[in-house]
């Protein structure tokens, strides 16, 4: 079930009904109930993961706290990291690295039997894995007090709103809100409503749409030109950023309908200064996750620069690695390492102080913006061959077709409001400044979004890139 | 004096738009003049695709955009009075309650003729070789020529079997009346039903039709894509209605998508407005694999044909309704029986025939339609004539408008009732 979907509406506006009619225990089942009902549609097999994984965390969590004993805590979250991790490692990575290894004993003359599995990738798996291995590390580290209601655990692992793609909730965070009555506000209908139906414009308007030139480059079905490798990779850039955090918005809409909280995921990502400052913007939960509960762990940048080179390097080809099993994530992965640690070995230890010129600051935003569609390349193109194949033809092959010029005018014209709201926001510091808006530019932007969605929507049904992941 | 002081907080949404007011707020009356009128100027030529067409250099309407645009300061500042003064607990409401009103006026705008004429013609110009954009952008803007100044006639409506088989300008010559033409591909009974609307423009219309089984079993579900942009109330309603709530309940989204095509012109041309956009500059080409994957879609068509027969029923009963409601609107419903090539394998063929003729003949004796059967029809369209198993080439062009004149001209035939 699609937010962008008819089905969901429906099923969103039934639930909400029921919950602002029912006291905050019952609200709490009422949202458990219909975010197993709402995984269920996808493929109710795979619920059976979801509650493995809110099993072992709720025990293996209470465990840690009940315990004194560092090997036994130890041991503990050691079998939790296990069962997360075996079962994510299992759907998700067994047949690309059997896959891998068959290419090599082949590559080296051998005839290895064929041992992959054809396994179906469950919807959301390394979201919610993530989400519940963070409650138990946390609550090892002793920053967090176990919860003892198991159905209040079993809805922080798998709220709706957020249950597919992210954010990725820290338990600190979201699972205090669920704990704690919640109300239905006039603010957080009018704010969610925004967020919902922006983060609609985005996906249904912009995505989708651009995602027409991003497929047809990327599946080789138009020629290679440096013109439409470009328009290509730019077209991407544009369908990921606007299909995932569109999909952040639109979760965090529907937590301020029920009342909730949920963590913002991207802040513009786009006019970053710096990598360092992208990582800071794009899937913020992600980041900092790895932040916290890798980079972190292993050792972060108090064991002198090679180390911290090194420990950059790992967790971008580890979080490269968890947007799937492929080797063009990998690659992506050491590609953002290898920015990180370049931007790191640059700017020196110490962050700069003198704020950048207006030129400054626009010529590090484009750089910085380049070097990301690179990295989009890299995470998009079918293969490395691909890759290859694409860089050659944006130096060797000039050109620029009528469908190039076509596709920039739409890709310009659709993405028109989301530079308008982009810009706002970055000079205000405020994701919902749209709403802050005086009258008369509200009203343009609010039928703007309304008159693209009924006349530009990919009305497709194309499920949100991350979904995969 | 500066009417706009500083903010308090600089950073607010409010403190930036007065910092952009003060700052380029006096570009928009000094640009919006000129830019009006140049708007007005390569509208057209923007429209039909043809740079070099010679244009007014003056015309109100680019006058009216370019006081639109130049007046726009204005409306924000008197924006920004207005958020101070009014409660913030109420006016939360009032810019979602203006853009609704503003795209509100947008459809009306649209639905006028200055409005159809642009929007199709556009449409028209990029058509190349998509034939449904061109035929669909035909269809309507000789339905909203009609809407401006209503002349009675013979309508011409229904699917392809009658684009590509009746020569409208031969018809009209033939029958010394103006011929108007609400036909399309695809349009099968469930499309035609739907599209009730553009035939009823005025009470004196002789609406011509022919169906056969082919028609009655053509469509093995109902198919939003194909409906919406004829979509009309009255069509929908009569379509609607004649379905069984089961059916209405498992289709529940075609309903909401076809309801929003009924009663808003906006989401009724949406695929077109896609079109729009996908070819601003030049008309589209089709690939040579959409040729292939529609000639696919053609054979497989004929496979599936009457393959729902709850489709069937639901074609007949709505075509009844259709009929009937349309017989108060029109002077007179004339219906020929259609025909394919006879080299079109049996199988469902013979037994949808046979329904759609009891049907037709049903109604006939109702008073509802006249209907034309095959053999008063005087009309011989052996294999050679076809170009394909549906459709005739030039010569069975020639013959059927012969056939529908011929068919216009006479008097209504008996029929002996049915055994």
């Amino acid at each position: 079930m699609l937010f962008n979907s008819l089905d969901f509406a429906l099923f969103f506006l039934v639930v909400f009904a029921a919950y602002a009619a029912l006291p905050a225990r019952g609200q709490n089942r009422l949202l458990l109930v219909a975010s197993y009902f709402f995984y269920g549609c996808w493929d109710w097999r795979f619920l059976s993961l979801i509650a493995l994984s809110t099993a072992v965390d709720f025990t293996v969590a209470r465990g840690i706290d009940r315990s004194e004993n560092p090997r036994r805590r130890k041991g503990l979250l050691f079998l939790s990291m296990a069962v997360n991790l075996g079962v994510l490692g299992f759907f998700k990575y067994f047949d690309f690295f059997v896959g891998s290894a068959e290419a090599l004993a082949r590559t080296l003359g051998f005839d290895p039997p064929g041992l992959r599995l054809g396994l179906v990738l469950p919807v959301g798996i390394s979201f919610y894995t993530f989400q519940s291995m963070s409650y138990t590390i946390d609550v090892y580290r002793r920053q967090l007090k176990p919860t003892r209601d198991f159905l209040d655990y079993a809805l922080f692992v798998s709220l709706f709103t957020q249950l597919v793609a992210g954010p990725i909730e820290r338990a600190a965070h979201l699972l205090g809100q669920i704990t704690r009555p919640r109300t239905i506000t006039w603010n957080g209908i009018q704010t969610g409503t925004w967020l919902f139906f922006w983060g609609l414009f985005k996906k249904v308007v912009i995505g989708d749409n651009v995602a027409g030139w991003a497929d047809q480059v990327f599946s080789g079905s138009v020629a290679w030109t440096s013109g439409s490798v470009l328009l290509g990779v730019y077209a991407f850039a544009l369908q990921i950023y606007c299909d995932f955090s569109a999909y952040s918005d639109m979760a965090r809409g529907l937590g301020r309908f029920l009342g909730f909280d949920i963590m913002i995921n991207f802040r513009n990502p786009y006019f970053a200064r710096d990598p360092s400052d992208f990582w800071r913007r794009w899937h913020i939960s992600l980041s900092s996750w790895l932040r916290d509960y890798l980079y972190i762990p292993l050792g972060g940048n108090r064991r002198g620069p090679r180390r911290t080179y090194l420990n950059l390097l790992a967790t971008m080809v580890l979080g490269g690695l968890w947007h799937g099993a492929a080797w063009t994530f990998v690659f992506w992965g050491l590609f953002h390492g290898l920015l990180l640690a370049i931007h790191r070995f640059v700017r020196g230890e110490t962050a700069q102080v003198d704020p950048p010129t207006v030129f400054g600051s626009a010529w590090r935003r484009l750089a910085t913006f380049h070097a990301v569609c690179f990295g989009w390349l890299l995470f998009r193109a079918e293969s490395l061959r691909d890759v290859a194949g694409m860089l050659a033809a944006l130096v060797r092959n000039p050109g620029w077709s009528a469908a190039c010029s076509a596709w920039t005018f739409q890709i310009v014209l659709l993405s028109l409001p989301l530079w308008f709201v982009q810009v706002l926001q970055e000079r205000t510091g405020d994701s919902l400044a749209p709403l802050r808006l005086s009258l008369v530019p509200r009203t343009l932007l609010y039928a703007a979004t309304a008159g693209g969605l009924i006349l530009f929507a990919n009305t497709g049904s194309r499920a949100f890139i991350y979904f995969q992941f | 004096m500066n009417p706009l002081p500083h903010p308090p907080n600089p950073k607010t949404p409010d403190a930036a738009e007065r910092r952009w007011l003060r700052r380029y707020g006096w570009l928009l009356p000094l640009a919006g003049i000129p830019l009006g009128l140049w708007i007005g100027r390569k509208t057209w030529p923007a429209v039909l695709l043809v740079p070099t067409l010679a244009t007014d250099g003056f015309d109100a309407k680019g006058l009216a955009i370019g006081l639109a645009i130049a007046a726009l300061p204005l409306a924000w500042l008197a924006g920004l009075w207005f958020e101070r003064r009014w409660p913030r607990t109420r006016r939360w409401s009032i810019a979602p309650v203006l853009a609704a009103l503003a795209l509100l006026l947008a459809d009306v705008a649209l639905r006028t003729n200055l409005g159809q004429s642009l929007f199709w013609q556009a449409v028209l110009a990029r058509s190349g070789q998509q034939h449904q954009a061109r035929e669909i952008s035909l269809f309507r803007l000789e339905a909203a020529d009609q809407a401006a100044t209503p002349r009675p006639g013979i309508v011409l409506a229904g699917s392809s079997q009658l684009v590509y088989g009746i020569d409208g300008a031969q018809l009209a010559a033939l029958t010394g009346q103006p011929v108007h033409r609400r036909a399309a591909a695809g349009m099968f009974p469930t499309e035609l039903v739907a599209s009730q609307g553009w035939f009823d423009f005025h009470p004196d219309n002789r609406v011509v039709l022919m169906l056969s089984g082919f028609d009655l079993g053509a469509r093995h579900d109902l198919f939003p894509e194909a409906i919406r942009p004829l979509a009309t109330l009255s069509g929908l309603r009569n379509l609607l209605g004649a379905a069984r709530a089961r059916f209405l309940l498992r289709r529940w989204r075609a309903l909401v998508d076809l309801g929003s095509a009924a009663a808003c012109e906006f989401w009724r041309s949406r695929d077109y407005a896609r079109f729009l956009l996908e070819h601003p500059f030049r008309a589209a080409e089709t690939a040579a694999a959409a040729n292939e994957t529609a000639t696919a879609e053609q054979k497989d068509a004929y496979a599936r044909l009457g393959a729902n027969g709850e489709m069937v029923a639901l074609c007949e009963e709505a075509l009844a309704r259709f009929f009937a409601d349309l017989a108060g609107r029109c002077r007179e419903i004339v219906v020929l029986e259609g025909q394919v090539n006879p080299a079109y394998p049996g199988g469902e063929l013979a037994d949808l025939s046979r329904e759609a003729r009891d049907l037709l003949q049903r109604l006939h004796r109702q008073g509802t339609v006249r209907f034309v059967p095959r053999e008063e029809q005087v009309l011989d369209l052996p294999e050679d004539l076809w170009r394909d198993m549906t459709h005739v080439g030039p010569e069975g062009r020639r013959r059927l408008t012969e056939a529908f004149a011929r068919a216009l001209a006479k008097p209504a035939p008996a029929i002996s009732p049915a055994p």
